[in-house]
């Protein structure tokens, strides 16, 4: 059974041109090397790890705990150094953070004596860009994220969920062509997330950016993204790009959909695979 | 409501009971009145002293030292505290010193500042600059230095400069630590105002105790008692609403901080 499902993915990915991504690549990572040395000595959290994402595309990283998939996602927002090989946006090494990628983290890791716009707008002060203009985009986001009545509201008087929308209004606030996203809903409540799912999939779609979406969540991995790509456990490298042929935008009833679960049946029978 | 009618309930028991104890060793256990004085005749001090009019001067005296001193000490502390957060080059050369200060007695230098920068109001605000700085120093380089992680990493990742990362993110971060050591300040401030005084001085409730024991005048001391008593709840008040204010967003942990 588990074989036939295997096989009709198969063909379905096959059409869909599985080894490349849809769009151009935009982020390039090339023979990826990352070593941390520790008390206890070298440890390599990413070793020889190519992929491409490419524009436009949604692609979630899904991996086991602390298999470097957040490692992946700090080297592509220039917050860690590479130890080898090298990842590009757009064609461009990256060196450090830059204003065309955007962060959103697992926490909200939001400015409790700010207002909600001054959280958002801070990447915008913080490049020195037109505070007028940035205050307008914000304003936008935070209007298409349903939050524009809590611009002057502080994070304390918000929910979680909502805290991490303004998280996700923080990363898109500078119009980046890339938005990284680290495990941005594990905090949150099983009800939370899949509203959540479903308010960035309409993001996604009204902004067209490119996400890499870290996750260790299968259905979230399956529901979101365009393509699923597997890491192994400590050092990362790539098991799996499994291309997501399903018709957007997705529902709650896609979830129950033959096709949806034969993906997520799919990427388990690799998960078990890998804890052996 | 009934919260705050059992708050203020409690304290009045606990003040009743001490003034039962105060007049029961005055009227039945005969304490003379050198040793203890009558409620009444301290009321009749205090009466004397502001009324009348004596102690004012002495209770300003002592006010402005206190208030000139603390404000002097606390904000250098924080400009100290803050250049030792940021540059570990200054931390280097300034900790060895602070740890040696720090450990000594600050109340043993008086009769040294007194030398060093004469007996008048001066030596007095040194005095009080010298108790205040070290508390709020120390708070404030350890709540700088316990920015969150994440806060810091998300920053970075927005590539946020370093004054503007010490601005928007350190220095807020840090400020319930900061007002932890103005609260301790408050109280050592005085402390220091009131020693100074005692060891030389012709002005000021510290002067007007020393002068009242030479005399025997203990309504006097307990008067001038009540005096520094009373501007230390008030200047503790006065920085735990600054606090609640200006620190709005620790809300009940700022309270339970203090308490």
């Amino acid at each position: 059974m588990a074989q036939l499902n295997r096989a009709r993915i198969d063909s379905v990915a096959e059409v869909a041109g599985r080894q490349d991504p849809l769009g151009m690549p935009l982020v390039v990572s090339r023979d990826l090397d990352v070593t941390f040395q520790t008390k206890k000595g070298r440890i390599e959290a990413v070793k020889g790890l190519s992929l491409n994402v490419g524009d436009g595309e949604f692609v979630s990283i899904l991996g086991p705990s602390g298999c470097g998939k957040s490692t992946l996602l700090r080297v592509a927002a220039g917050l860690l150094k590479p130890s080898g090989g090298a990842l590009s946006v757009g064609g461009e090494t990256v060196t450090g953070p830059r204003s065309d990628v955007g962060v959103v983290f697992q926490k909200p890791a939001l400015l409790p004596w700010k207002t909600v716009l001054d959280n958002v707008t801070l990447p915008v002060r913080s490049q020195g860009l037109n505070r007028k203009a940035g205050a307008e985009r914000a304003r936008r986001l935070l209007d298409m994220v349903g939050l524009a009545q809590f611009a002057d509201s502080y994070p304390a008087e918000l929910s979680g969920g909502m805290q991490q929308r303004v998280g996700i209004v923080r990363g898109l606030v500078n119009d980046p062509k890339v938005l990284l996203m680290d495990e941005p809903f594990s905090a949150l409540d099983a009800m939370t997330r899949e509203t959540m799912m479903d308010d960035l999939q309409r993001i996604w779609t009204e902004t067209r950016k490119t996400v890499m979406f870290i996750t260790h969540s299968i259905p979230e991995a399956v529901y979101l993204s365009d393509r699923v790509i597997v890491l192994s456990p400590r050092p990362a490298r790539l098991v799996e790009d499994l291309t997501i042929d399903l018709p957007r935008p997705r529902t709650m009833d896609t979830m129950s959909e033959a096709r949806f679960t034969d993906y997520t049946r799919h990427l388990r029978g690799i998960f078990s695979h890998l804890d052996k | 409501m009934k919260e705050k009618l059992t708050g203020a309930l409690y304290p009045l028991i606990t003040f009743g009971a001490i003034l039962a104890l105060w007049l029961v060793a005055v009227y039945v256990w005969d304490v003379p009145s050198y040793v203890l004085p009558k409620p009444l005749a301290v009321l009749g001090a205090l009466k004397t002293g502001y009324i009348d009019g004596l102690f004012w001067h002495h209770f300003f005296y002592t006010l402005s030292s206190t208030a000139m001193g603390y404000i002097i000490g606390c904000v250098a502390a924080i400009f100290v505290g803050a250049i030792v957060s940021e540059w570990r080059i200054a931390e280097r050369l300034i900790n060895p010193l602070v740890i040696a200060l720090q450990s000594m007695p600050k109340v043993a230098l008086a009769p040294l500042i007194l030398v060093w920068f004469g007996f008048d109001q001066t030596s007095k605000v040194i005095m009080v600059v010298l108790v205040c700085f070290f508390p709020v120093f120390v708070n404030t380089v350890v709540g700088l230095k316990q920015t969150p992680a994440d806060l810091l990493e998300m920053a970075r990742a927005a590539n946020t400069g370093r004054w503007r990362t010490f601005w928007e993110i350190r220095f807020p971060s840090a400020a319930g630590h900061i007002f932890a050591g103005l609260q301790i300040a408050i109280v050592l401030s005085l402390i220091g105002a009131v020693v100074a005084e005692f060891v030389s001085s012709s002005e000021g409730l510290g002067y007007l105790i020393n002068a009242s024991a030479l005399t025997m005048e203990v309504n006097v001391m307990f008067a001038a008692l009540v005096s520094l008593a009373a501007m230390g709840v008030i200047g503790t008040q006065i920085v735990r609403f600054a606090h609640s204010k200006l620190v709005f967003w620790e809300g009940s942990l700022a309270a339970t901080v203090q308490e």
